[in-house]
């Protein structure tokens, strides 16, 4: 093989053509003063920027000069020996010879001390020796008055003490020293309300204790059973306040309630007009108004001057010739309160019972023998249809009301017991048997 | 002599805290012991028949033939001083490194300690441990001010004996306090027969050359290679209560890792739906511990359960009760206005109180038996506190400030003379 092969193989150019320019351009030229290491490290090959992260938390700085302890020695007051300790103390509080300041938490309980005198005078009692009570005045001392240890580490041969026996000789012992040292009129304020304080009645607290441990042993059988009662007597009482406003209602609503005014305002057509209004807003509870009747009585107002509010007089005294009217079958004429437009199907717009009644009405009809689905739904039979559905609905409603004013009642008369409550719960019984007999005429 | 002011360098105070088990040292105002060393202490008998004591926590592991374990504490109670001594100089002056002269003992105390072993404690710290002053706490009272309570109700399970006693405001209840010996040691007993039952031969760890190693299987179908263990000679003359206390050694590590109790009253049905542990024995020999771990954690809250059949004779306590009517007894015998307030503050402590599942389980049974109160079970979170409550409480009651006045000093205690018994009595309440 000769060069010239090799060269076409591996795609060499002939070898005159040699690069004899290096490249001139070596980047920039590094200025002078900076070392070649280094100024290979910028530029282009400049090193990572390095993340600075102070992980630990900064020194803490006082602006403040720093304090000056002293190792100092100090008395404790509350104690019997001279023992002196030291502890470390600011040099500006060690100056100031301040009192230890701990020694104020040494309180000590205030009990009397009785003489051998006293003792023979006052305090005598069969069940207590001197030595007895002595020895319950020393426990007392030593543990400042806390009945429960004192209990405790009582210890007497040949007794038996209970708390309750403990803390009625002590108190009883108290206050006897204290009225034979101080007579009641010139007692001190302080000396009356600590003997006030020192009133206790053993017998009521023995009785305490036993319903408090009759109280702390319930079953859980007991526990829950007052529970529920506790939540029913709850109940009781939230529905109490709203029972009396519901009666308020139903009294207000069944009274006409017009009182002694002058008749004449009923001269003025505003008058009658608003006696009208007032009328019509108490009955539309249980009766919905003939609409016609309702226009009527303004203009019959309007046109006569007549005293009485008579609507047929007034239209009599007109003479008005009128054309075919809605009550007249004849005419084929209704009016309705509901249009519908297009066309429809007369039994798909019976209007709906609440979903709650459905089943109840449904039950209702049943039992009367009506079926619930119209056979045949003519203009009558669709509208008696529908009147015999609300009046389902009204006599479900007064039902439902009647039972629970009853049960209501019923509590109520058992709570009160001897107490002759009429008024109460005989305007309810009134007033719903009112409200019934307007509705379907069924009473309870 | 005339009165002289005894110049203290105050508050530093030392807390020994002698337990069945363990007794701990540290400085008051410090969160936990510095040292705790075991209770136990090893005897030899010299050639010229002297008695050598071995206190050392590290020394009486070791297999030396003719060395007795024995404990200087019984029942709780400190019985033997020479050797409590003993123990104490080790943990203050050569493991605490203190000099004793320089610091104010608190030293607490069972709350059934009698009180010629009041007197002793007391004389021992002032004639053999020259303290400047001195305290004596009862440790459930320390164990209510480690959790910041003054009334409550300590319930302290410990290696020999379980105790309930009711604190009201800072002082112990005498009518109260109930104990009984079902606890951890009673505990040891029936791990010891559960294995027995089931076929274990348990060889404490001093006995083992190298554990038994499992080498995985190098691919599917050769079976795991499994090296046995091997093991040193037996040593003659090796004492049965060196034995015991090797033994004890793993039956506490299994007590602590696997023993637990079922929240509510044993039901195999309840309890074999938890998982199962395992255990590796010191020789390596694995085992699986599913129902039986709740039937042993059961023991406490129900005697009959405990695995008679080979139990010694007499290791069973007679009138032995469940731990809810232990701790409801103690609080019947209370006051009854005092009572719905220890209801609600019962505090667990003691190293045998860390089962899991025994709050719960206490907390349930209390509320069945009494319905009509509201029953809190309390425990501090970390097991370090739980372990050493009353020392924590002796620490945080010396470093108080106003507790600085109620020491026994050196002084006072000179006076006293012969009354030592009844001046005890009455200065530590």
């Amino acid at each position: 093989m000769s060069g010239a092969d090799i060269r076409d193989v591996f795609e060499l150019p002939p070898p005159g053509t040699v690069n004899k320019q290096k490249p001139k351009n070596q980047g920039e030229r590094r200025p002078e003063g900076i070392s070649r290491e280094l100024f290979s490290l910028l530029g282009e090959n400049s090193a990572p920027l390095a993340i600075y992260q102070k992980k630990f938390k900064e020194k803490p700085k006082s602006n403040q000069k720093a304090k000056n302890w002293v190792w100092h020695p100090f008395k404790n007051p509350a104690r019997g020996d001279d023992l002196t300790l030291r502890h470390w103390v600011l040099k500006s509080e060690a100056e100031s010879e301040a009192p230890y300041k701990f020694e104020k938490f040494n309180t000590v309980l205030f009990i009397q001390d009785y003489t051998d005198d006293e003792y023979r005078e006052l305090l005598e009692d069969v069940d207590w020796s001197k030595e007895e009570t002595d020895y319950l005045f020393k426990l007392c001392r030593e543990f400042d008055l806390r009945f429960f240890v004192i209990a405790d580490r009582y210890q007497w041969v040949g007794k038996n003490r209970t708390l309750e026996d403990l803390k009625d000789r002590f108190y009883t012992v108290s206050r006897k020293i204290l009225t034979a040292r101080n007579p009641i009129n010139g007692m001190t304020a302080a000396q009356s309300s600590l003997l006030n304080s020192m009133e206790y009645n053993k017998e009521q607290e023995v009785i305490r204790k036993n319903y408090l441990v009759g109280l702390a042993s319930r079953t859980p059988e007991e526990v829950a059973e007052e529970e529920a009662l506790f939540i029913e007597l709850k109940r009781i009482e939230s529905l109490q306040s709203k029972l009396l406003s519901d009666r308020e209602e139903v009294l207000k609503l069944l009274d006409e309630q017009k009182s002694t005014e002058d008749l004449r305002s009923f001269h003025t057509s505003s008058g009658v007009s608003g006696l009208i209004q007032d009328m019509v807003n108490a009955r539309r509870v249980t009766k919905p108004e003939d609409p016609a009747t309702n226009y009527s009585a303004p203009s019959s107002g309007v046109s006569s001057s007549v005293s009485t509010p008579g609507r047929p007089f007034a239209l009599n005294a007109l003479k008005i010739r009128y054309g075919p009217s809605p009550n007249d079958a004849k005419s084929g004429i209704s009016w309705h309160e509901k249009l519908h437009s297009g066309c429809f199907v007369r039994s798909q717009k019976v209007p709906a019972v609440k979903a709650s009644l459905v089943q109840k009405v449904h039950a209702t009809m049943n039992e009367l023998g009506v079926s619930s689905r119209l056979i045949m739904p003519t203009a009558k039979v669709t509208e008696k249809y529908v009147e015999l559905q609300n009046t389902i609905v009204v006599l479900l409603e007064l039902k439902r009301q009647l039972d629970r004013f009853s049960q209501e009642s019923d509590i109520q008369s058992r709570l009160n017991g001897s107490k002759k409550r009429p008024a109460p719960p005989d305007a309810i019984e009134n007033g719903s048997n009112k409200k019934v007999n307007t509705g379907s005429g069924n009473t309870s | 002599m005339s009165r002289n002011s005894a110049n203290i360098v105050e508050i530093p105070a030392l807390v020994i805290d002698p337990g069945t088990c363990w007794t701990r040292f540290g400085f008051a105002g410090e969160e936990s012991p510095e040292v705790i060393l075991p209770s136990n202490y090893g005897v030899l008998q010299g050639e010229n028949g002297e008695r050598k004591s071995i206190v050392d926590e590290l020394q009486i592991h070791a297999p030396i033939p003719g060395m007795e374990i024995t404990n200087g504490i019984n029942d709780g109670i400190i019985q033997d001083w020479e050797s409590t001594l003993q123990l104490w100089n080790r943990g203050l002056k050569d493991k605490l490194k203190v000099d004793p002269t320089e610091y104010a003992m608190m030293i607490t105390e069972p709350s059934w300690n009698t009180q010629s072993v009041r007197q002793q404690t007391m004389e021992t710290v002032f004639e053999q441990l020259h303290a400047p002053a001195f305290y004596l706490t009862k440790q459930a009272v320390c164990a209510a001010f480690a959790s910041n309570k003054a009334t409550a109700l300590i319930v302290d399970l410990g290696t020999d004996n379980t105790t309930v006693t009711p604190v009201v405001d800072g002082i112990a209840m005498r009518k109260g306090i109930v104990k009984q010996k079902i606890a951890g040691n009673f505990l040891n007993e029936n791990i010891k027969s559960l294995f027995s039952k089931m076929s274990i031969n348990v060889l404490p760890h001093y006995r083992v050359a190298r554990k038994s190693i499992v080498i995985e299987s190098s691919g599917p179908g050769n079976p795991e290679e499994v090296k046995p263990a091997v093991f040193y000679d037996s040593i003659d003359g090796l004492t049965d209560s060196y034995n015991d206390f090797q033994n004890k050694r793993i039956l506490e590590e299994w007590k602590e890792s696997v023993l637990e109790t079922l929240e509510f009253p044993f039901d195999e049905l309840k309890a074999s739906t938890k998982n199962p542990k395992h255990f590796e024995f010191p020789d390596g020999s694995n085992y699986q511990f599913g129902i039986d771990r709740f039937r042993v954690g059961e023991v406490l809250f129900n005697p009959s359960f405990a695995f008679r059949d080979n139990l010694p004779e007499n290791t069973v306590p007679e009138n032995a009760i469940e731990l809810h009517n232990l701790v409801y007894q103690s609080i019947l015998a209370c006051e009854s206005e005092i009572r719905s307030q220890l209801f609600s503050n019962i505090i667990l402590t003691g190293g045998t109180s860390l089962i899991p599942g025994l709050t719960e389980r206490l907390q349930f049974e209390l509320q069945r038996l009494a319905p009509g109160n509201r029953v809190n079970v309390h425990t501090s979170g970390d097991s370090i506190y739980r372990s050493n409550a009353s020392w924590l409480g002796g620490s945080i009651l010396a470093s108080l400030d106003n507790f600085q006045h109620l020491w026994v000093s050196k002084q006072e205690y000179d006076e006293v003379g012969v009354d030592r018994g009844l001046f005890v009595e009455k200065r530590c309440k």
